[in-house]
């Protein structure tokens, strides 16, 4: 009997070890965790060591891209013409064929809400018109009054001035305009800022006596696809005439640019790019 | 137990979150800083001085007008900032008028010398009356053909030097915020005749012109120094006083203008270095008193208010050099070793510092006027350099490296900074002969300053003179 009961005991003590040994082991395992994860959050090292893997994500490019112009050229062939020339660059490896469904399902759904509900509205307010009323019809105008005033603000942020552009080719520039950056358009961006910088560093160049006067200026170079200057212009005057020519001068040394990637031709274009002589 | 879970994996989800945020935030407009940018020197064009006085004096007044172009071009050139474009290249007379052409008449065209790519243009003019001289200057910015600086000086004919310096001055003034270092003088120990026996103290232009003999003790004097107005020096000599057997290493006091000299420490043994502190009451310098000499701090009537060096036992610590704002001295000191090193301590002679640590012999620090800077003199293999590093000692850089005619190389020494901090000056044996000598602080430009048979020791930069 007394064997027994201290077997029963143990039994029970066991029964209690078991989930402080769970207890244990989940809150080790979440320290291990937010371990990790603080070491990744805090200490993130730079993409750099991601080099290798660049051209890992230049191969499944080309495959999204080939999928894109079937959604895309529903309503126009535009947004398409960027990418169509990048698929002559990369050679297209067919392996990847799900990923590719991602980018564009996310472009075609948001693509058709903006005229969709228009129409959907505009038929709506024609049903209800007939029997009463006339409010949900200002409600309506004014709804697509709005939706006009936010495309139109659209096209003023993406600053396609040029092309008179569809609705479509605005958000193509949105896109490509967008304030995130990631994987291979990241990875453009910087190496094109880095060749930029060392060109433009090359030919920045200043007579001795100007130098050491602590003089600071910025000017605003807007480039074409093939990196001419289409304009350059002091944004920030160092308030002496000397330097702000030099400046200017440099400008002018430094054309052509790096011919830019595509995707940036744009913003290039239009926003441009601000020099700090010397930040 | 569980709760505090909960919380640790919303956290964990949270921190994934905002990880995920914060690199969708990165930034897409592209702006680029350039940082320093690289230097050119600009081209000048300085055509000869027209005179404006009377056709009589024409004759006499051209040693004068050649004297100040001289003067100018050479300082000029010196300063780096510009290359002056031989004159056998320009394609207009220099008579033409000191303002451009289409106001004036038979004024100079910006065209002739915007084909020459001048940066820069100076026409200039002199006149002279009885003993009167007057200089009338404009410098053009071709590029810009505007007129970026006009001026007339006058006085009197001896002058001439001066006002060609002067206009120097002013002219880097104009352009880059810096005046110019060409009215500054140099004191030096000289032997005069190269017979390397007995040494006075001579004061020059910073260019090597106007030698005055200051001291006439005929016997060695060294280590002179400048009081921080520019109107006193400090100088040793070893001076045989009455009711003494031998020489000794004296300190001196000297007013250059009034030429009152007074003997301010004379303790047995060396009274030597001088570096006056830039509060103008008091002096730094070496006194050996028969032992192992030490910094001291001293009022101009000779007492000493402080020992700055204290040992250690046996080491010597030598060769104090005040910086520009007081607060520090760098010396030389052999205390880790035989090796003499330079090092820095406050001006109470707290907290000391070992700032070199390469070759076998550094000495005689000098401060840049910022207190950026330290030059030195070291020794590497078996001859003397000049070296210029930050005052913590990095960044240390090479300015000489030269040899004498048999091959051998030569000693470079006695470092000192012009007043405008982009010169360093020192002596050099390269030609056989102690010449004076100086370098862009970078070591890109070395030229000679003295040029004649005598020796020179110990060069010391005053700061810009009145």
């Amino acid at each position: 009997m007394i064997t027994e009961e201290t077997e029963l005991e143990e039994s029970i003590n066991n029964e209690e070890e078991l989930p402080r040994g769970l207890v244990v082991s989940f809150i080790l395992h979440a320290l291990l965790l937010s371990f990790f994860t603080l070491k990744a959050v805090f200490f993130t090292p730079e993409a750099i060591d991601y080099s290798a893997a660049i051209r890992v994500d230049m191969v499944g490019l080309p495959d999204k891209i080939q999928t894109l112009p079937e959604p895309a050229a529903k309503e126009e062939a535009k947004p398409a013409l960027p990418e169509k020339q990048k698929e002559k660059t990369p050679p297209p490896p067919p392996k990847p064929v799900e990923k590719p469904a991602e980018k564009p399902l996310e472009k075609a759904v948001k693509v058709p809400p903006k005229k969709d509900p228009d129409a959907i509205n505009l038929e709506k307010n024609k049903n209800d018109q007939k029997n009463a009323m006339e409010k949900l019809k200002a409600m309506a105008a004014l709804e697509k009054i709005k939706e006009d005033v936010a495309e139109d603000k659209k096209k003023k942020e993406a600053g396609a001035g040029k092309d008179a552009a569809g609705p479509a080719k605005v958000k193509g520039n949105v896109l490509s305009a967008g304030s995130s950056l990631t994987g291979l358009e990241r990875l453009q961006h910087d190496s094109y800022i880095v060749d930029l910088d060392k060109h433009i560093k090359n030919q920045w160049q200043l007579p001795e006596w100007l130098s050491k006067r602590d003089l600071k200026a910025q000017a605003r170079v807007t480039i074409d696809s093939n990196g001419n200057i289409l304009s350059s212009k002091i944004v920030k005057s160092s308030g002496n005439p000397s330097y702000d020519d030099e400046v200017l001068a440099t400008i002018q040394r430094a054309a052509p640019f790096p011919k830019p990637p595509e995707k940036f031709t744009n913003i290039l274009s239009v926003d441009g790019i601000l020099i700090g002589f010397p930040e | 137990m569980r709760k505090t879970v909960l919380m640790l994996l919303s956290f964990l989800a949270f921190l994934s979150f905002s990880q995920q945020t914060l690199a969708q935030e990165s930034n897409n407009g592209i702006y680029i800083k350039l940082g320093e940018a690289k230097t050119k020197k600009s081209l000048m064009a300085f055509p000869a001085l027209q005179y404006a006085g009377s056709p009589t004096t024409t004759s006499k007044a051209q040693a004068t007008g050649a004297e100040i172009f001289n003067t100018v071009t050479n300082d000029l050139t010196i300063s780096s900032y510009f290359q002056l474009i031989n004159s056998a290249a320009f394609l207009e007379e220099a008579s033409k008028g000191l303002t451009p052409a289409p106001g004036n008449p038979n004024g100079f065209k910006y065209e002739s010398w915007k084909a020459l790519n001048a940066d820069f243009l100076i026409k200039a003019a002199f006149s002279i009356v009885g003993d009167e001289l007057t200089l009338e200057t404009y410098t053009y910015h071709v590029p810009r053909a505007s007129l970026v600086f006009g001026k007339k000086y006058q006085g009197k004919v001896s002058t001439a030097r001066r006002m060609a310096h002067t206009f120097a001055n002013d002219l880097l003034k104009e352009l880059t915020g810096q005046t110019g270092p060409f009215l500054s003088r140099v004191v030096v120990a000289s032997d005069l005749n190269g017979t390397g026996k007995i040494k006075e103290i001579v004061t020059m232009d910073w260019d090597g012109n106007n030698i005055d003999q200051v001291t006439n003790h005929k016997s060695i004097c060294l280590s002179p120094a400048w009081s921080p107005d520019g109107k006193t020096i400090a100088y040793t000599s070893y001076i045989k006083r009455i009711g003494n057997k031998f020489r000794n290493a004296d300190m001196v006091l000297l007013n250059l203008a009034s030429g009152k000299r007074a003997p301010v420490s004379y303790r047995k043994g060396i009274n030597s270095g001088a570096s006056f502190d830039p509060d103008g009451k008091h002096i730094y310098l070496t006194i050996s008193q028969g032992e192992r000499p030490d910094i001291y701090k001293m009022t101009y009537d000779g007492k000493l208010v402080l020992k700055v060096t204290n040992g250690p036992a046996g080491a010597m610590n030598v060769e104090p050099a005040v910086s520009p704002d007081g607060s520090k001295v760098a010396f030389s000191s052999d205390r880790s070793g035989r090796a003499p090193m330079i090092y820095v301590m406050d001006a109470n002679g707290n907290n000391v510092k070992r700032i070199t640590f390469a070759g076998q012999f550094n000495s005689t620090p000098a401060w840049s006027p910022d207190g950026k800077k330290i030059a030195f003199a070291g020794q590497s293999e078996d001859h003397f350099d000049i070296f210029v590093m930050n005052s913590d000692g990095s960044d240390m850089k090479r300015l000489t490296s030269a040899r004498k005619p048999n091959g051998k190389w030569a000693f470079n020494e006695d470092p000192t900074f012009s007043p405008d901090g982009r010169f360093v000056m020192y002596t050099s044996d390269r030609t056989g002969k102690n010449q004076i000598y100086i370098s862009t602080v970078d070591g890109t430009e070395e030229r000679r300053v003295t040029n004649d048979e005598a020796n020179y020791y110990k060069p010391k930069w005053s700061s810009n003179l009145e």
